[in-house]
């Protein structure tokens, strides 16, 4: 864990490797106004009931404007405690599911250890088993809802990226890229696609099985599925490192091969201008440089702000989904004193097929993140190799 | 998914059906057998599912992966803007060039003290081609000697009409033409 931090922190800095914010706003006005923001805006309309919680009054613009002058615009103080009142308000929410659950667990408890007061055990039984299908109803509701919240935030992810993707190519394009841009936008589009599609129709569903198999099986004693949905949950979560390992790698691979190329000419073409034109050839060269410098700025605030709304976009639904881990694994821990293994059981395997659902969404929403990490640092590589 | 969604709800049934026979079957043998029977039908639902997943066409059913050819339009497209802010940008970078150029050799030819250059035009070469893109062509002096020329724009020859210093003409293109690598004929001097 902590390796893969550190290492998240260093893939943050070899990809921004240091921007320069010095830019007059008038510039960054212009450039702007030449880029077809529509689509993003639209796009950010969408998520802003949910992104108006921590930054009020958002809009793509303005907020590409501050980063280009080095200013987020937002007090970090303030976030954290609209993400902290986020949370806690998610929490009491999940409360009245939390009370349902335990309030169910001890009547099952209750049954289960009067069953010899009755006169036949059965009745008893019968009982047990009423209350746990009730129990079940309403946690693979719950389930469902940590299930269509993860499924929503890819889906909107999704809109946003086609929204960004063509303003970041066409700024990889305003810095020289035009090889990495034809070479990705194609690639990137499909392999976005295809993960966002086995994710919503293989990946969720496969863990959401495994959630539904691993709770019945805790209801009849001698039948247990447990391997079973085990194998459905590492199956989906095997095809989840698949995904990213695929869609990292061609990522990289050809992104990285675009920009070397590119590189290179640019490399070629300055080298000719100051060889053949001495003097005035460094003073050409230079201006490019500058007019290039003031485009991969822009591109850098346009990408960190995309960055900025992807981490938003997955935060609150994660939050959501992190709170009914938090309400199952709780319940489960108040249940087990009353002795009823079997309950306890049940709701920790929903914790845990939950806990998939956040793992399976936050990695779709990394990779998207590098996405878009990587072709902020394309136009980076590509100035960067001149 | 359809196959494995009916797995699951066969699964779920047989489980809820195994708890009611259980809570109906009194104890004994009778139990122990239909655990067995329903024990059977599990394993035949599972590997039914695993066998109608073998048989299936996998490529059609996960033809919506592929999500078809990717859209050479849209890419085009961006190509295309992309194009226009590297054309735009390029156009600023040769203004930004040719001014500061211009601003160059007018204070090289101001150190002439014999001609007065009110003037500098340069002409750059604008093709894409690498090597050539910024290429000085040509740069023009204007002199002004107080409207010695009449106002009007006429090239100053080795045989002018009120020609200042015919040998500080050639000196000032001589200087330009060989400070910036150029031959005398892309030197033009004018007089106003």
């Amino acid at each position: 864990m902590k390796r893969g931090v550190v290492a998240f922190i260093l893939l943050c800095l070899v990809l921004f490797p240091g921007v320069c914010w010095a830019e007059s706003a008038e510039e960054v006005g212009n450039l702007l106004d030449e880029l077809d923001l529509d689509r993003l805006d639209d796009a950010v309309r969408v998520l802003k009931d949910e992104i108006d919680q921590a930054l009020p009054g958002l809009d793509f613009r303005s907020l590409v404007t501050s980063l280009a002058r080095g200013d987020l615009g937002y007090r970090p103080g303030d976030f954290l405690a609209a993400v902290w009142r986020y949370l806690f308000q998610e929490v009491i929410a999940n409360a009245a599911l939390l009370g349902k659950l335990v309030v169910l667990a001890v009547i099952c408890a209750v049954l289960q250890n009067i069953s010899s007061a009755f006169e036949k055990s059965t009745t008893s039984r019968v009982a047990y088993t009423a209350v746990y299908l009730a129990l079940v109803t309403i946690a693979v509701g719950s389930f469902m809802i940590a299930l269509n919240t993860g499924r929503e935030m890819v889906e909107n992810m999704v809109i946003f990226m086609h929204a960004m993707l063509p303003v970041m190519l066409t700024l990889l394009c305003a810095v020289g890229g035009f090889a990495s841009a034809a070479l990705i936008h194609p690639l990137i589009v499909v392999v976005m696609n295809m993960a966002a599609n086995v994710v919503k129709n293989i990946v969720l569903p496969l863990i959401l099985f495994s959630g539904i198999l691993g709770m019945i099986s805790h209801l009849a004693t001698g039948f247990s599925l447990s391997r079973l949905a085990d194998f459905l949950r590492h199956v989906g979560l095997g095809i989840m490192g698949v995904l990213t390992t695929v869609f990292l790698g061609v990522l990289t691979i050809q992104g990285v091969a675009g920009s070397v190329t590119e590189g290179i000419a640019f490399r070629t073409a300055k080298y000719a201008s100051q060889a053949f034109l001495p003097i005035v050839g460094k003073m050409f060269s230079d201006a490019m440089e500058m007019i290039v410098g003031s485009s991969l700025l822009i591109k850098n605030a346009v990408g960190l702000a995309g960055l900025l709304l992807i981490f938003l976009m997955a935060l609150f639904p994660l939050l959501k989904i992190i709170v009914i881990v938090f309400v199952y694994k709780l319940a489960a821990a108040l249940v087990q004193p009353l002795g009823e293994a079997r309950l306890s059981d049940c709701l920790n395997t929903l914790g845990n097929s939950i806990i998939a659902v956040f793992a399976v969404v936050a990695t779709t929403a990394l990779l998207f993140f590098f996405a878009l990490a990587l072709m902020i640092g394309l136009g980076n590589l590509t100035v960067m190799l001149r | 998914m359809e196959t494995l969604q009916n797995l699951v709800r066969e699964l779920v049934i047989l489980i809820i059906l195994a708890v009611f026979l259980e809570l109906l079957l009194p104890h004994g043998d009778l139990r122990r057998y239909v655990r067995m029977v329903l024990g059977l039908l599990i394993i035949v639902a599972v590997l039914q599912a695993g066998v109608s997943f073998w048989n299936r066409d996998l490529a059609v059913d996960l033809s919506w992966v592929s999500l078809g050819p990717p859209d050479q339009a849209a890419t085009a497209e961006i190509i295309r803007e992309g194009e226009r802010l590297w054309q735009m940008g390029q156009a600023r970078a040769m203004n930004e060039y040719e001014e500061g150029l211009a601003r160059q050799i007018k204070a090289l030819a101001g150190l002439n003290p014999d001609l007065r250059v009110s003037e500098v035009r340069v002409r750059l070469e604008g093709g894409a081609e690498a090597g050539n893109l910024g290429r000085l062509e040509e740069v023009i002096l204007v002199l002004d000697e107080d409207g010695a020329w009449g106002g009007e724009e006429v090239p100053v020859t080795g045989q002018p009409i009120a020609a200042p210093d015919p040998q500080a003409v050639d000196r000032l293109r001589g200087l330009v033409a060989d400070f910036y690598g150029l031959s005398p004929e892309q030197v033009t001097i004018v007089g106003r």
